[in-house]
């Protein structure tokens, strides 16, 4: 099948970015002319400042972030563990991230030191990569994957609402729901600030490993003849992932599904090569996750509705799709 | 004095029923209160709510108690009520207090339960006293709006708006898109600042996601233009005679010294 070039799809995406970077800076309860928005945006004082910089600007650029992020982690992981349902948020990692964010939030860790919440949030995501890694290395069946991420998934939503459970603070009950169906709602620059060191880091190994998981697509003696040290490629690949994916839901929750569905639309376009697919995942990632968030704004005045569900609403029925049509997924 | 007929065990399993009855009762009819009173944060009578033994809303502790009257919310315990009415338990439910009225019905409805009217009339007649004791001051109905974590904001049928009308102040909320309580756009609020902004929080102390709205830059921006105060929010979360000490104290931050 003839596939258009890369550079037109990243293009295409790109522009599509661009202008729901320019809608999500005008959606809001305040109304807000393009004049404003761009005089708030370089500067200015007074409340237009404030919501424009303040309040929506961090939102849309951590919808950019978390979205690319998930979205590369997806496609590095489905390439890694050669399996089309391989996602963040599935197999267990976001899950992951989630409990080492809540240890380092709900002790007051991260109170006393910042960088300790998107820290835990990598941490958790590393150890649950290399749990379903150890799991998958010996049986690298899709459904064994799937089922090993199923209990991962479970036990680590069960021990974040334990620890909420038993936090003095009543309020943390509730949050249980927060870190299971993520929400940008209020986030502000602070928290930009905080995640994006680390997201681009993860998603600049996540590119740079990306030839190697060329190889890699052939089969592992295929790599190794080429040349590929599959020890190195994997610890790449997972602190990428971990980087990339862990302090996006130690700030806004996990937002499930992105990283499955973005590749597997993509793929199509730009072909399962990762060193196409990767990239083009990123940005696939990116405006799937800000069409969503300003589709939950443009219904939502205050943060009720959150945007985990609303991706897991349209992730869930393609991920059966997905999953039915898979080969060696029913057994 | 004890009545022969009034309840002489009486079981609460509701934060707000626990502080009616410890307000009300004579202390050798309280046969147990919710353990989360005698948490000072969330009760204003936490010190003695910590006298009486605690229960965690089960239907096993309250059978245990042999309770001859037990009190409750509407919907918390729900399950627990209605086992307990099946087992021949006497349970009474009492609602959220939306304004000071209803609270005053409340506790006058729970007095004839306990036999206990004029008492309660006593305390109320003192709570409206002290109500209407505390000095008026030229604030001339100046805009409010309390915030609780996560941005929540109380509406027009709440004890949090009498209390803010007793201390002379207008509740925004409606008029900052949140007509009926519920959470406020933080944009809103930095685009029209109140003139009195009323943080209210529980002990902020035990970290939560609920408490970063607080922290959020952009209120902080809208913090400059309003004059801040925080009160406790036991005060007011439930019905109490000691809602008038509320009054008192948002007074005395509003009149103070800008």
């Amino acid at each position: 099948m003839k596939t258009p070039a890369l550079s037109w799809v990243l293009g295409v995406l790109g522009g599509v970015l661009g202008l729901l970077f320019v809608i999500a800076l005008c959606l809001g309860p305040i109304t807000l002319t393009l004049t404003d928005v761009a005089r708030g945006v370089f500067g200015g004082t007074g409340a237009t400042h404030v919501i424009v910089h303040e309040i929506r600007l961090p939102r849309a650029l951590l919808a950019i972030l978390i979205g690319s992020g998930l979205g590369m982690a997806g496609a590095a992981l489905q390439a890694l563990l050669r399996n089309p349902l391989a996602e963040p948020g599935l197999i267990g990692v976001s899950a992951g991230s989630a409990l080492g964010a809540v240890v380092a939030f709900y002790t007051g860790l991260s109170a006393q030191y910042a960088l300790a919440l998107p820290l835990a949030g990598c941490a958790g995501a590393m150890v649950t990569t290399l749990i379903l890694y150890a799991f998958t290395h010996r049986t690298l069946d899709t459904g064994g994957l799937i089922l090993a991420g199923v209990a991962i998934n479970s036990l680590g939503g069960a021990l974040t609402a334990l620890l909420l459970s038993l936090s003095p603070n009543p309020y943390a009950t509730y949050e249980i729901v927060f870190w299971l169906m993520g929400s940008l709602a209020d986030r502000s620059n602070v928290h930009v600030m905080l995640v994006a060191p680390f997201i681009l880091t993860g998603m600049g190994l996540l590119i740079y490993a990306a030839p190697n998981l060329d190889s890699l697509v052939l089969g592992e003696e295929v790599a190794q003849s080429l040349g590929v040290n599959l020890g190195r490629l994997r610890r790449w690949v997972i602190v990428g992932v971990a980087l990339a994916v862990g302090p996006g839901v130690a700030v806004a929750g996990i937002i499930g599904f992105i990283g499955l569905l973005v590749p597997h639309l993509l793929r199509p376009l730009v072909t399962h090569r990762p060193t196409a697919l990767i990239p083009a995942s990123a940005l696939g990632g990116a405006v799937m996750t800000l069409a969503a968030d300003n589709l939950i704004r443009l219904f939502a005045d205050a943060g009720e509705l959150k945007l985990g569900v609303l991706t897991a609403l349209i992730g869930a029925p393609l991920f059966l799709v997905i999953a039915l049509r898979t080969p060696g997924s029913r057994s | 004095m004890l009545s022969a007929t009034a309840p002489t065990r009486v079981v609460s399993l509701n934060l707000c029923t626990d502080s009616l009855l410890l307000e009300l009762a004579p202390p050798a009819s309280i046969a147990s209160l919710t353990q989360l009173s005698r948490n000072p944060a969330l009760s204003p009578l936490a010190e003695r709510a910590a006298k009486f033994s605690s229960n965690h809303g089960l239907a096993e502790e309250v059978i245990a108690l042999a309770p001859d009257l037990v009190l409750a919310g509407p919907a918390t315990t729900a399950t627990t009520n209605a086992l307990l009415s099946s087992l021949g338990v006497r349970v009474e439910t009492f609602g959220i207090s939306a304004s000071l009225s209803d609270f005053e019905r409340d506790f006058l409805r729970l007095a004839a339960l306990l036999e206990r009217q004029s008492y309660a009339a006593q305390l109320l007649e003192t709570m409206r006293r002290n109500l209407h004791a505390v000095p008026r001051r030229d604030v001339s109905t100046a805009s409010a709006l309390l915030v609780q974590p996560n941005g929540y904001v109380p509406g027009p049928h709440s004890l949090a708006n009498d209390l803010l009308k007793y201390a002379e102040t207008n509740n925004v909320a409606p008029a900052l898109g949140v007509p009926n309580g519920g959470f406020i756009a933080l944009e809103r609020l930095v685009a029209a600042p109140p003139r009195w902004l009323i943080i209210s929080a529980i002990d902020p102390t035990q970290p939560a996601r609920a408490m970063d709205f607080f922290s959020h830059p952009a209120l902080r921006q809208a913090m400059r233009e309003s004059r801040v105060v925080t009160l406790s929010d036991a005060l007011w979360a439930c019905g109490g005679t000691y809602f008038a000490e509320g009054v008192e104290q948002l007074r005395a931050a509003i009149g103070g010294p800008p």
